[in-house]
């Protein structure tokens, strides 16, 4: 079952346009929103936004089921998780936080403990381009040198398949500033080839698992001394309409030293993001 | 599968606000707050405010600055403790090398800062919108997405919107697109990418005539401006050629001071001597290795090399792009301005039936009033008193001028063309309808691929009118062809008679049938007499010249054959590359196209040339790229030389650019080129210069911790001789003219460093050995003549012993006289480069020899530098420092050019590291 976490916001707006284009992708053709009331969005407005978002998901064929939850002592992410089912086969769609310069857009969050808790396939989106209407065509897709890693995103990432235009999957090696400053060509060429054949796994995986063409596809490996913003810089090259990145493992000393790529992707990208943590 | 995935400029008007959570009458004002609250304002996000600040910190405390400063506290402490021996006037003059290096370097880096502030130049500061029901002027940074944005003439557009309402609107997308034409906008859905889309209003562009009104769909920099100001912010270029070297050279060279010092601090102070005489050898010794001068001087020459490029039209605007320019492997050029003059011509009037020109004055008549129907002039003012000056696109300035040759004034026509149907970027024509009684005519011009499919009859030079079925076609596709080959630029013009005005508000495409091909025009746009030489000399030089244009391959094919880029017998299908097959490849794929040859790139668009620079940088060359369009920045950025043209570019792209050609052309790149090398060839003169004089300031050091012996220079003489007279001629070494053969020899390698091997060998244990060894001798001769005994302590104060000072500080500047007169050729003796040629360099050796006499014979120099007088015969020897240093420079220099010579040729060819075959 596809489910949509909507908090009532203008963001949750937004991003219900990538929950309808998504449900509208799967088999059933049903989307479950789930909102927990909490008083800062009044019954009317509540009311014109659903209202709108029916006519959305008629529009693209789509049945919505509204289950709107009282608070009754839960915590919201326990409201939710209530809601929607557990397991490989269920897919939830949430917004990040707005106003999330002190905070970050995602620490703390009950989108991201839902992303951790594992209880179902889950993809928090941030949104900042809405005329993309929920429907980017060139996508960016970071990965970590760990290949493996990506697979949780294929759910997701096979629901979008249809309307990609353009996967741009980028690897970033880092290296120490000192290193990055100072690296000849010959010694970035020779940290790019492991990052290639990474790559070349993750493409071959791809074209196997979701059936992308791999003209569709484009790698690039980038050796470099921040991993966010090779991303950010990345997308804007790859002129790439949402950036699909898995969450964050980084343990708090990582963090520590190194920040968090997430939140500084999040903060600062000039497209759409979306943090996937699949379960499949 | 999702059955209607769409995007804003892909849905109809009406359903806009839905989508956009907006309506007609506009946003209530909590909606607008929630919105910039979660998107924040309607503003390029600049780099932190406080980024200054860590930008200084950085160059406060890199390691050539900390070392100084420690070695300037040090000095402070020392004063505190003994006052009088002149640590705090060393402790100043430190601290000033220091804070001047670290300034000097802030002050480049900030220069970055300034693209940016051109950028936000684009947004307007106050905007039309309807919110809550009213119409209403609020700051452009207070925009949201759903805003009901109100357009008129004239107004700047100040974020991305998708337009409902349209009423004539033209607008000019230059800022993104690079097209100086305008584009008419309106409001039905559109498939295809967003940014050619004719229902989006982009952010910087301007309203050149109508109304409409619009929803704001994205603000800021996630606006397609505002994605080119955050590319153009967060580009990363790696460190220049030049700043590797320098910090290299810093690196090696602290590092050699600091081990040194400290290791004799060590010996120092196992050997039993005071704390006091200890800190006094380490300090010594680590100025005596640090060329304090080194890097001022590097600078100044840098400097004085942008005032000479700058007399070529090459304006430099930041100092290490000089010696970048010297490095490179490649050259992107665009072709517009640059390799041509920028003035079309029409050069060929040619018949669709028969291929030939046509010679019939009424055919030519009709032609051109057909040509100028379809095209939008405005009378200028002309600066004298010769031909009247239009202006308008440059295609129809150049119809309108040649009808004027041909016919007379054109502004009967002008005045009779009643509608205009501008310049369409998507079906690449555009097209006007005249009126002029009884007769009404549709004429149309454009690409031939933009026309083919619309004409129903040719019209021959004769009058002959045969329909347009497939050989005929087939026909024109052939003159099209050849004219293209021969570099012309085709447009093919043609009409249609109306029985009437056709209603004001009938669309452009309802009229577009039944055309008659009047004829095709040839435009030339001439090579600039210059370029074919220049690429010949950067062919020479081993620098690879691509062209990036988005012109038709065969225009593209036949400029590059025109000006060299493309030699005679090189195939066009391996050598060029077209935009849309450079869209499909990888950037490995690219670089490997790149690798086999490939020079020519057409039909690209602006964005491509980053994807070009990024292939040629995954090969390993160093990157010069041309550009004059906003949407070009980020790849000057990202090149390692950006070059903004002066005359036709754009004031972003002038900030975002390394380089600024004053005259747009080509050649004055060559010309910067040559000066380039001559800057690296330069630092190594005087580097070796300024080394080799370390040597002797170190060695009484050693020998004074070693042996028995009084020390023999200190420190302030040191820094008089670094700081002092070092200087002068080095400025004059950096002032060299190029070598001859500069432009004949391939880019210097990529690992060819300025602090070589071979350099030092040469300063350190070369050059340095015989300036310590005379100049010591000197002062023990003093000491000798003086009465002097081995093992006597000597006073500071001591007659005898600063005359010994004296004479070995007068010994080192001297020969340093001889050092730089060796510098000047890396082959010859020096003197062959004229005596008189550098006049920097002979006031430079005045001022030692004037230096090297008030050292020992004025008594305020004396006193400054605590020195003494010697006997004239003993100045006279010192003289003789100068052809010693210079004859055995000399000697050495024959050696090793024998040795070189004897050497197979192989060895001699140095590969330039670039993986792409030699032009």
């Amino acid at each position: 079952m596809f489910f949509f976490a909507y908090d009532g916001s203008i963001n949750g707006d937004w991003v219900s346009h990538y929950a309808v284009q998504l449900a509208a992708a799967r088999q059933d053709h049903r989307l479950t929103l789930v909102h927990v009331r909490n008083g800062r969005t009044s019954e009317a407005t509540l009311a014109e936004k659903l209202q709108r978002m029916r006519g959305e998901c008629e529009r693209h064929g789509v049945r919505l089921v509204e289950h709107l939850l009282s608070p009754v002592g839960r915590s919201l992410l326990d409201a939710i998780r209530s809601a929607v089912p557990e397991g490989p086969e269920h897919y939830l769609v949430c917004g990040t936080r707005a106003r999330g310069r002190r905070n970050g857009f995602l620490s703390g969050t009950t989108s991201e403990q839902l992303l951790r808790s594992g209880h179902c396939n889950v993809l928090a989106v941030r949104v900042v381009h809405p005329g993309l209407l929920g429907s980017p065509r060139r996508l960016l897709l970071p990965i970590a040198e760990r290949a493996a890693d990506f697979r949780s995103g294929l759910p997701f990432l096979r629901l979008f398949g249809p309307q990609v235009s353009h996967l741009h999957i980028v690897l970033v090696a880092r290296v120490g500033r000192g290193r990055f400053r100072q690296m000849s060509h010959a010694f970035a060429e020779g940290l790019r080839s492991p990052g290639q054949a990474s790559c070349e796994r993750v493409e071959q995986e791809i074209v196997e698992q979701l059936g992308l063409g791999s003209k569709v596809m484009d790698a690039l490996v980038i050796v470099s001394d921040e991993i966010p913003r090779e991303i950010l810089i990345a997308a804007n090259k790859t002129r790439s309409q949402l950036i699909y990145m898995g969450a964050s493992e980084r343990t708090p000393t990582e963090r520590f030293f190194y920040g968090n790529p997430i939140e500084q992707v999040l903060r600062e990208a000039t497209c759409d993001v979306a943090v996937y943590r699949g379960i499949a | 599968m999702m059955a209607t995935a769409v995007q804003i400029h892909e849905v109809a008007a009406g359903d806009v606000f839905g989508l956009l959570r907006s309506r007609a009458g506009g946003l209530t004002t909590p909606e607008v707050e929630a919105r910039r609250a979660e998107l924040g304002p309607n503003r390029f996000q600049a780099r932190s405010r406080w980024r200054w600040l860590s930008v200084l910190a950085k160059h406060f405390f890199n390691f050539f600055s900390i070392l100084l400063d420690i070695a300037a506290l040090v000095c402070f402490v020392a004063d505190a403790i003994q006052p009088g021996e002149g640590m705090r006037l060393l402790g100043w003059a430190l601290l000033g090398v220091s804070v001047l290096n670290a300034l000097f370097a802030f002050a480049q880096e900030m220069r970055a800062e300034r693209a940016m502030e051109e950028l936000r130049r684009f947004l307007p500061q106050r905007v039309r919108v309807r919110r809550e029901g009213a119409e209403r002027e609020v700051l452009a940074e207070d925009l949201v997405p759903g805003d009901v944005l109100l357009l008129a003439e004239g107004d700047r557009i100040a974020a991305d919107a998708r337009l409902v309402e349209t009423e004539d609107l033209l607008v000019n997308n230059a800022p993104l697109t690079g097209e100086s034409r305008s584009q008419p906008l309106k409001t039905a859905a559109t498939k295809g990418r967003s940014i050619d889309s004719p229902n989006l209003a982009f952010a910087g562009c301007n309203v050149l005539r109508g109304n409409g009104t619009a929803v704001v769909f994205a603000t800021g920099h996630r606006t397609e401006l505002g994605k080119i100001a955050a590319l153009s912010r967060d580009v990363r270029r790696p460190l220049s050629p030049l700043q590797r070297e320098t910090d290299r050279i810093v690196r090696v060279l602290t590092s050699i001071a600091v081990v040194m010092g400290l290791l004799f601090f060590t010996f120092g102070v196992a050997s039993g001597r005071s704390l006091w005489v200890n800190i006094v050898f380490m300090l010594g010794i680590i100025v005596a290795n640090v060329p304090e001068g080194l890097l001022p001087t590097l600078t100044l020459a840098l400097s004085m090399a942008s005032v000479r490029m700058a007399k070529k039209q090459v304006l430099v605007k930041k100092l290490e792009a000089v010696e970048s320019l010297g490095a490179i492997h490649v050259i992107c050029t665009d072709k517009t301005g640059t390799l041509t003059r920028n003035e079309l011509a029409i050069t060929a009037m040619v018949d669709p039936i028969q291929g030939v020109p046509i010679q019939d004055p009424t055919a030519l008549r009709m032609l051109f009033r057909a040509a100028l129907i379809a095209s939008e002039v405005r009378p200028g003012f002309a600066s004298d008193d010769s031909a009247p000056r239009w202006s308008g696109d440059p295609i129809d300035v150049a119809l309108a001028q040649r009808y004027g040759e041909l016919f007379g004034p054109p502004d009967a026509i002008m005045a009779e063309t009643l509608r205009h149907f501008p310049f369409d970027l998507a079906k690449r024509r555009e097209a006007g309808v005249f009126g002029n009684g009884g007769e009404v005519l549709f004429a149309i011009k454009g690409a031939w691929e933009s026309l083919r499919p619309l004409i129903g009859q040719l019209q021959g030079g004769d009058g002959r009118i045969v329909g347009a079925d497939d050989d005929a076609l087939a026909g024109c596709d052939a003159i099209v062809h050849r004219l293209s080959a021969l570099g012309q630029r085709v447009i093919a013009i043609a009409s249609r008679r109306l029985d009437r005005l056709p209603d004001p508000k009938a669309p452009e495409e309802s009229l577009e049938r039944g055309l008659v091909l009047c004829g095709f025009l040839g435009l030339d746009d001439p090579i600039r007499e210059e370029v074919p030489e220049a690429v010949a000399r950067c062919r020479a030089a081993g620098i690879r010249v691509l062209l990036i244009t988005g012109d038709h391959p065969d225009t593209a094919e036949a400029v590059a054959r025109a000006c060299g880029i493309l030699r005679p017998d090189d195939p066009a299908e391996q050598r060029v590359l077209h935009g849309t097959d450079l869209e499909r490849l990888r950037e490995q794929q690219l670089a490997e196209r790149l690798r086999d040859g490939v020079c020519v790139f057409s039909r690209t668009t602006p964005e491509q040339k980053m994807k070009i620079v990024a292939a040629l940088k995954r090969l390993g060359l160093i990157v010069a790229m041309t550009g004059d369009g906003v949407n070009d920045t980020p790849a000057l950025m990202a090149a390692d030389v950006g070059i903004a043209m002066g005359a036709s570019g754009t004031d972003v792209a002038r900030e975002a650019a390394d380089i600024v050609l004053l005259d747009d052309n080509f050649a004055s790149i060559a010309a910067g080129i040559e000066e380039g090398r001559a800057v690296f060839a330069n630092m190594q003169k005087f580097t070796t210069y300024v080394l080799a004089s370390n040597i002797p300031e170190i060695v009484p050091f050693l020998i004074y911790i070693l042996l028995p012996v009084p020390l023999a220079l200190t420190v302030i003489q040191i820094l008089a001789v670094d700081l002092g007279t070092d200087l002068l001629p080095a400025i004059g070494l950096g002032q060299e003219p190029p070598e001859p053969d500069s432009m004949q020899r391939p880019p210097r390698r990529l690992d060819e460093r300025l602090l070589s091997a071979r350099l030092m060998v040469t300063a350190y244990l070369f050059l340095g050995v015989i300036q310590a060894a005379f100049s010591v001798f000197l002062f023990f001769l003093v000491l000798h003549q003086g009465g002097w005994h081995w093992g006597q302590e000597l006073a500071e104060g001591d007659p005898l012993y600063r005359s010994a000072t004296g004479i070995t500080l007068a010994t080192i500047i001297l020969m340093q006289v001889g050092n730089v007169i060796g510098r000047r050729s890396l082959r010859g003796s020096g003197l062959d480069r004229g005596l008189l040629s550098n006049r920097i360099l002979l006031l430079g050796v005045a001022t030692e020899i004037l230096f090297s006499w008030m050292i020992l014979y004025v008594p305020t120099v004396q006193a400054f530098l605590q020195t003494g007088p010697v006997s004239w015969q003993m100045y006279a020897a010192a003289w003789l420092g100068i052809p010693l240093m210079f004859g055995m420079d000399y000697v050495r220099k024959r050696w090793v050019g024998r040795r070189e010579r004897r050497r197979p040729l192989g060895s001699l060819g140095q590969p330039t590291g670039a993986g792409v075959p030699g032009p």
